[in-house]
């Protein structure tokens, strides 16, 4: 194989699950080599197994089919004091516009001599939850991938979510589950977004907290424009965040496209 | 659990849009990732039907307790909607596609708990697999090195059978054979070189 020793090393431990929270990071699951490395294993794997298929439970595959067309219920999502969500403009404007029309009708019927004894309330703002539904909905480009834990202790066993990104909006939404509560005045979440047009650092996609509500929505607005969005991460760091983070606690990764 | 992945949304992205294959591709012919990617939302069924037991068989294999399986092979179900506009038929079969997605997803839910299947874990050998004659593309790859383990190494064998199948770490095989790291590592680099060498002969695609 042409492939350095490192890279194999890696590649290996990355096939046995055996990577840290680093190389994680630094494995590139697109790279042609590895994908058919892993492929390579896959097929080995059908080759000394596959006299012993079981076939899946029919409760799981019913499980499974509704889950292909159901969307999953969503708890709640808790508020998140530290970061105030920028509705799009589409939505600004379907509330503005609703807001005129419910003054306006209630302007002529006044009028007109007649009040309506039910007026037509004005809609609450969407949630943040909904923005992100919302984009996932309207941007049939929207990218959406998995973040998971890492070693951290913050990670835990549980801490999962995911990625909703849209290239073309540079806007997306991440929903975290599971992530330990942190004390602001001790240490804060922080965002990276790994862009494969930039050499040096990743872009700061914002400093963020999570409550005991156990699930947080959390609007993404990178500071800089991201031309490849290849890797997310969550880091722990100070108070108000770092401009370059050491990277010395990885909390979360996510792959684009992964 | 991430929400639901929009099969019509599937279909609008340019990775769909942009594949030459899947745009000159008559739709009977189409593998079922395929479809998903498409956004037929029978080909779901079809999906489960076909690749069920093999994605089953492989979280039997990593978790002991039903109800962790389940867990992880809905996970690697709705990784396949998410994944099947990548699917490309020029590189590699369906199957082991699947299988790529459902190991890599299975290993990282299981090493999460840091702890390996022990002998007594593993299930019986199952049965049969009733898709084996409806899928000619199955044992494509996977019966070609079936036909050629007799060409491996006895190391290279096992390394790989309880590194890849078995899910052993490094470590642990180093122990369980009394061989050093190093070494592990060589025989397994060794057999999946060799593996790939096969699979990359011609008439093997």
């Amino acid at each position: 194989m042409a492939q350095s020793d490192d890279n194999m090393d890696l590649w290996l431990r990355a096939l046995s699950g055996e990577l840290t929270a680093e190389e994680r990071l630094r494995l590139d699951r697109d790279d042609p080599e590895f994908a058919e490395l892993e492929a390579v294993a896959a097929a080995y794997d059908l080759a000394r197994s596959e006299q012993s298929v079981e076939p899946m439970p029919e409760h799981l595959a019913e499980r499974i089919r509704a889950e292909a067309v159901l969307p999953a219920a969503e708890p709640a999502p808790a508020t998140v004091a530290q970061i105030s969500p920028q509705p799009s403009a589409q939505a600004r404007s379907q509330s503005a516009g609703l807001a005129w029309f419910a003054a306006a009708a209630c302007l002529i019927a006044a009028i007109a001599g007649w009040w309506p004894q039910a007026p037509e309330p004005v809609p609450a703002e969407p949630t943040v939850a909904e923005l992100r539904d919302q984009l996932a909905a309207e941007d049939p480009e929207v990218v959406q991938f998995a973040l998971a834990g890492t070693e951290d202790p913050a990670a835990g066993d549980e801490a999962q979510g995911s990625v909703v990104w849209s290239q073309a909006d540079q806007r997306g939404y991440m929903t975290i589950r599971n992530l330990a509560p942190n004390d602001p005045s001790q240490s804060q979440y922080q965002l990276w977004i790994f862009d494969g047009t930039r050499e040096k650092h990743p872009v700061d996609g914002g400093v963020f907290d999570v409550n005991e509500a156990g699930e947080v929505v959390i609007p993404i607005d990178p500071k800089l424009p991201v031309g490849q969005p290849t890797l997310f991460a969550i880091t722990v760091e100070r108070p108000g965040g770092v401009v370059v983070s050491d990277q010395g606690r990885i909390a979360m990764v996510g792959k684009v496209g992964a | 659990m991430t929400g639901m992945i929009s099969l019509p949304a599937l279909a609008r992205s340019a990775r769909v849009r942009n594949n030459p294959v899947m745009q000159s591709t008559p739709t009977a012919e189409l593998t079922v990732l395929e479809r998903i990617a498409r956004g037929d939302s029978a080909a779901v069924n079809a999906c489960i039907e076909q690749y069920g037991g093999l994605v089953w068989s492989i979280a039997r294999r990593y978790f002991k307790r039903p109800a962790d399986a389940e867990d992880a092979v809905q996970e690697v179900f709705l990784e396949l909607w998410k994944s099947a506009a990548r699917y490309d038929r020029t590189k590699r079969s369906e199957t082991v596609f699947v299988a790529m997605i459902a190991k890599r997803r299975i290993i990282d839910r299981f090493r999460a708990e840091t702890r390996h299947p022990t002998a007594e874990e593993l299930p019986a050998a199952g049965v049969e697999n009733p898709h084996a004659d409806a899928n000619p593309e199955l044992c494509t790859e996977a019966g070609y090195i079936r036909d050629r383990l007799g060409d491996l190494r006895d190391e290279e064998r096992e390394t790989l059978d309880l590194g890849v199948v078995y899910g052993y770490s490094h470590a642990e095989i180093a122990e369980k054979l009394d061989m050093p790291l190093g070494t592990v590592k060589s025989h397994m680099r060794r057999g999946l070189t060799r593996l790939k060498g096969w699979l990359n002969e011609p008439g093997t695609k």
